[in-house]
């Protein structure tokens, strides 16, 4: 038997950089975008629809996420019931979701259902009923869900800090409270679906075995009616974050939850790429500074995380972990002393080494394939870079240097310029 | 199409390798036939936290996870029922990396008592985050004992309670590496752009220096046939009550489980699946209502579990689904919903196989039923159920006399 050496690592290569595919731009009739990616390899089809609808346009708390919600909910024409047993009949799954920026409508199905979907997709697009029995039922169940939210110490702690990081009274700080599903009705979604959706521009990201005919079924569909430019919503996005530490009482108490955290440069910022790498070292993947000091050698916690979340008016950078309830303090002073370390020494050779290499291979992953590939395009519909922000990323995480880091962090990892929310 | 060759060393370690010639990327998975089932009842949770420790250090590899990021890869592992099962994705360029890694651990591991210390609070966080410290948080620990009185699934893999974690010594961890950590206990799956020729050699050179141990026979209790019906009610810091009812049924090899789990996906996946169809959109007495199969190797458990709204009384919930349930027994699905949920498999299984490292998962998983094949025909076995199989189950499995109901009541 012949037996390998185990005491040297095999050779790592690192030439591998990632395929980026450009889609096909097609304009519609109206002038909307459809970006088309397209490949042979898997039977199943992805259509996404995103629009400039998210909770930053709502006059009213809940009426972004409720209007988008309610769209399966019937149309003029067809019941909720209807819908639903139509799109699962096809083994199709259609989701509905929203962030502070976009509103987003997602299709997944096999290739010979979507040409049957898309037509009533684009029913409940454009001519969604809002019934006020469908409403009522609708928005009963979600004020469920945020009862039972309002129970988990995770989720108090991510209301707290999303008003306290983008500041009360702006658009990204808003957060609803219990009473705001009492107050909502089908006129706001009525209204804010006429505003936002009815003429409103979108993009469409079409992923898998698709070929002429559904461009051209797509513009039958979509791209018929005018559109006209979006309007922009008066009001602060943001304001000055708030500072310091605000604690929450809650009934669970066998663990605090903590974020903490502040408002971030935007993408297009000289330093967002170093702050990437910045973010990583510290909390960004498995071997991060707070992940190894914090869970894997103090044991408080089962995972403490730290991620950037870019957004159109104001990013923010965020740590995020639930702690065993008595180590609360010990805890907050451990991500404090590791902060702390960032801004006082140059991260080293070997441990920024690791970390790019990490985040090159995570860059790799996640543009495995062709709808990794529209899921990553989707992310930087903002940008005019478009896939090219992928290369450029990448070489600016390999030319950064430890000066930089330290640089960067003294600049942004500042404890008192952060605000820090503890649930418990 | 997912093509796949197999092979076995001569130390017992069996092989499944997929060629994708379009990924740069490399997936391995190591599943390791041991589950929370093979623990003792009176240490449990032993499974998931040995899973923890796997990460602690092996002889030649002080820090596992260390070597991945900087082959920029990611890993990870999961314990259930059944199975312990290591993956990791790494750049193809560095596929060796993943061979001296997990090669290396299942040669011996060499963690020091500090990583157990360390490993068992980070394990008891992780129960008290994900079953104590959220509503409805212990709703396994409670459903478990309750359906099962005999098999080790009468526990959860994390454990029983969280003292049997704490209790756990060094001696007992290395007694437990070196029964169920060998060659003859473990599948390779291999998904990337290597060819099977490069992978084998790879293999050769870094796993058939293990040496062979023999597999240790399984055998444990049999759950009996549930006769009577049991119920357990619980006071508890809730929103809202919450109604679990689970019924014995197959295990996932058994050739009944396709129409059993369809069986679930009729009455309680989908908003248009009978459950929330009728009890959440037409009757508004749910919140929220659904219905799944565990999937376990043993007998497992169909589940039907739902919120109330806050004027549904528990009487009236229950009435509701027993009518559905009833509906179901008597007539089975119409053919528009048998279509339905034949064109939903087909669909996920079209989703389920995209990247490398879900191939890679998926095909251990297979391998490990003896069926490697079911990446491709898996479908296939849900076409072939009948609307009459489908009524001939739901009369065997969703019987009264064999229903588990836990309920949920605020404080």
């Amino acid at each position: 038997m012949h037996y390998p050496d185990r005491s040297t690592a095999p050779k790592i290569e690192l030439s591998s950089k990632p395929r980026l595919i450009e889609p096909m731009l097609i304009r519609l009739s109206n002038h909307n975008p459809l970006y088309v990616f397209e490949s042979f390899d898997s039977d199943a089809v992805r259509f996404d629809l995103i629009l400039d609808a998210g909770s930053a346009f709502q006059e009213k708390r809940l009426t972004a996420g409720s209007t988008i919600a309610m769209l399966r909910e019937g149309t003029l024409t067809h019941s909720g019931n209807h819908i639903n047993t139509r799109i699962e009949y096809h083994g199709a799954y259609l989701e509905l979701k929203s962030s502070k920026d976009i509103a987003w409508l997602s299709v997944v199905c096999l290739k010979r259902g979507l040409s049957y979907l898309l037509p009533l997709i684009a029913e409940l697009f454009f001519q969604p009923a809002f019934a006020v029995n469908a409403f009522s039922l609708f928005n009963r169940r979600q004020k469920q869900q945020f009862i039972l939210n309002s129970q988990k110490n995770r989720q108090l702690a991510i209301r707290a800090y999303n008003q306290l990081v983008f500041g009360a009274g702006t658009r990204y700080g808003q957060i609803a409270e219990e009473s705001d599903f009492d107050r909502l009705s089908t006129s706001d979604l009525h209204s804010f679906h006429s505003k936002y959706y009815s003429h409103a521009p979108f993009t469409i990201i079409l992923s898998g075995p698709v070929t002429s005919s559904t461009y051209s079924l797509i513009d039958q569909l979509f791209g018929q009616h005018p559109t006209e430019t979006s309007i922009a919503p008066d009001g602060l996005f943001v304001s000055q974050a708030a500072t310091g530490l605000h604690t929450v009482k809650s009934e669970q108490s066998l663990q605090s939850a903590i974020l903490m955290g502040r408002q971030l440069m935007p993408r297009s910022h000289p330093d967002f790429f170093g702050f990437l790498v910045l973010n990583t070292i510290l909390g960004g993947y498995f071997g991060s500074r707070l992940m190894s000091n914090i869970r894997e050698d103090k044991g408080y916690t089962y995972g403490i995380y730290s991620q950037v979340l870019p957004l159109r008016h104001g990013s923010s950078f965020t740590i995020t972990t639930e702690v065993g309830a008595t180590v609360t303090e010990n805890s907050l002073d451990e991500i404090r002393a590791e902060i702390q370390k960032l801004i006082e020494s140059p991260v080293d050779e070997q441990e920024l080494l690791k970390v790019k290499n990490f985040l090159n291979g995570s860059y790799l992953r996640a543009l495995d394939g062709i709808y990794n590939q529209a899921e990553k395009f989707r992310a930087v519909l903002d940008l005019d870079a478009k896939m090219d922000y992928y290369r450029q990323s990448l070489e600016a995480i390999a030319q950064t240097r430890p000066e930089d880091i330290q640089r960067i962090a003294t600049q942004w990892l500042q404890i008192d310029e952060m605000v820090t929310v503890v649930v418990k | 199409m997912i093509h796949f060759e197999t092979f076995t060393l001569a130390n017992g370690l069996q092989f499944i390798v997929h060629t994708d010639k379009s990924t740069p990327m490399f997936a391995m998975s190591i599943l390791y036939d041991v589950g929370s089932r093979d623990e003792s009842y009176d240490k449990t949770g032993f499974a998931h936290l040995f899973e923890h420790l796997m990460f602690g250090g092996s002889v030649h590899i002080p820090v596992y996870d260390e070597p991945v990021q900087f082959a920029g890869g990611i890993n990870n592992a999961y314990t259930n029922n059944d199975i312990t099962h290591y993956f990791l994705s790494l750049p193809a360029s560095n596929a060796e990396t993943a061979f001296w890694l997990e090669s290396d651990r299942m040669s011996g591991l060499a963690f020091s008592e500090k990583s157990l210390e360390v490993q068992k609070q980070v394990v008891v966080e992780e129960f008290r985050q994900n079953y104590l410290n959220q509503p409805y948080g212990d709703a396994w620990l409670l459903l478990k004992p309750l359906a099962y009185t005999t098999h080790p699934y009468r526990w959860n893999t994390i454990g029983m309670q969280i003292e049997h974690i704490q209790q756990a010594s060094l001696d007992e961890v290395k007694s437990f590496f070196s029964t169920y950590y060998h060659p003859s206990n473990a599948i390779v799956s291999i998904s990337s752009n290597l060819d099977s020729d490069k992978v084998y050699q790879l293999a050769e050179k870094w796993f058939s220096p293990i040496a062979a141990k023999p597999k240790k026979i399984r055998s444990l209790p049999v759950e009996p046939v549930q006769t009577q019906a049991r119920r357990l009610s619980v006071k508890r810091q809730v929103p809202a009550i919450s109604i679990y009812k689970a019924y014995p049924m197959c295990g996932r090899d058994h050739p009944d489980y396709y129409a059993t789990d369809l069986i679930s996906d009729l009455l309680g996946t989908g908003q248009s699946s009978r459950l929330h169809k009728k009890l959440v959109k037409q009757q508004a007495l749910f919140s929220d209502i659904g219905a799944f199969v565990t999937g376990n190797i043993d007998p497992g458990l169909l589940v039907v579990t739902g919120k109330l709204l806050p004027e549904t009384s528990i009487e009236q919930a229950e009435q509701a689904i027993e009518t559905e349930i009833a509906l179901v027994k008597e007539k089975g699905p119409s053919l528009h919903e048998l279509r339905k949920l034949k064109n939903r498999i087909e669909t996920n299984q079209a989703i389920e196989n995209i990247s490398v490292l879900d191939k890679a998962l998926n095909l251990a998983f297979y391998s490990y039923l003896n069926k490697p094949e079911l990446i491709n025909t898996l479908a296939a076995h849900y076409r072939k159920v009948s609307k009459d199989e489908i009524i001939q189950k739901a009369n065997e499995v969703l019987r009264a006399e064999a229903c588990n109901t836990l309920i949920y009541q605020p404080e």
